[in-house]
């Protein structure tokens, strides 16, 4: 038998491809060739792509969890704090975006904390702030934890690859986006806008009428929309339907 | 890693979830005008459509070859 190019990891969607990742190299198998089946199956996918993307340490700044999804579903390490939490407020985020080195070298400032009750879980979560931007670490019950995984992933950062991501149903908090000079910079909204960052995603799926409830579904709605290999590694919007 | 020419895919069933490795085999195939599956591998000794079976560890030592 000669060597081969791929290992297609079949039936690790759940448990996600860092514990493979982690157990491959625990047994010296080239973890640079592993591939999880599922995301072969996201739509726009090209092996070239995908080992670009992979090798591009992408950084993600997301508003909310949503970042953290869609890089956990494609497989990809962490190179951001912004994972498993969100920001309070808009107009924060876009402070923090506005300033991002200055703000992460603040210590985190714990604010107190929320009840969090899912449906599957019910705990207290801590908040956190780094100056006067508040980070609510909703997927957190050990607060220690909180702190530890945000001081570990803020010095992970690619400066020099990064994408903002959030969303917004203000044409206002779009545009102060848009401004922001970053190279890639993604704002999921319900309106159809002629701007570089406006992700248009049609507000049929909102849940009681609102368009964060679309946000709760939205990495999964996301790559019917638009190619997200385009998306993380060039900022680029290609829809894959019809708008 | 470039890879011309088809590729050469080792499929590791880390569980008996089977919902994508369908498709994304026929998405490999498509893009890659076909591929070679040369063996499956998984933590105990596997049957799949007579597919050669390739213990981990040895796919570990000198890269399957």
């Amino acid at each position: 038998m000669g060597g081969y190019d791929i290992l297609l990891v079949a039936g690790a969607r759940q448990m996600g491809i860092a514990e493979v990742v982690k157990f491959a190299k625990s047994i010296k198998l080239d973890a640079d060739k592993l591939l999880g089946d599922w995301i072969v199956c996201i739509p726009g996918f090209t092996l070239e792509k995908y080992r670009k993307l992979q090798r591009s340490q992408l950084s993600i700044f997301s508003f909310d969890c949503l970042g953290g999804i869609i890089n956990h579903d494609l497989g990809l390490k962490t190179f951001s704090p912004f994972f498993n939490l969100r920001v309070e407020y808009y107009e924060e985020f876009l402070r923090f975006l506005k300033h991002p080195r200055v703000y992460i070298e603040e210590e985190l400032e714990f604010q107190g904390t929320r009840h969090r009750n899912s449906g599957k879980e019910v705990f207290d979560y801590p908040i956190y702030s780094i100056g006067n931007v508040t980070l609510l670490m909703v997927h957190y019950s050990n607060f220690d934890e909180a702190v530890k995984k945000w001081n570990e992933r803020k010095k992970r950062i690619n400066w020099y690859n990064i994408i903002a991501m959030m969303d917004t149903e203000s044409q206002e908090i779009l545009e102060k986006f848009d401004a922001l000079t970053y190279g890639k910079k993604v704002c999921f909204v319900p309106f159809k806008s002629n701007l570089d960052s406006a992700f248009y995603i049609d507000p049929k799926y909102a849940v009681n009428g609102s368009f964060r409830s679309v946000i709760a579904n939205l990495a999964q709605i996301v790559p019917h929309y638009y190619n997200v290999f385009d998306m993380l590694l060039y900022g680029k919007k290609t829809p894959l339907i019809e708008m | 890693m470039e890879i011309s020419g088809k590729p050469r895919i080792v499929i590791w069933f880390v569980s008996n979830d089977g919902r994508f490795i369908g498709n994304a085999v026929n998405i490999l195939t498509r893009q890659f005008n076909g591929v070679d599956i040369i063996g499956v591998t998984a933590g105990q000794k596997i049957s799949v459509n007579n597919l050669p079976f390739i213990p981990l560890q040895e796919l570990a030592q000198n890269g399957g070859v």
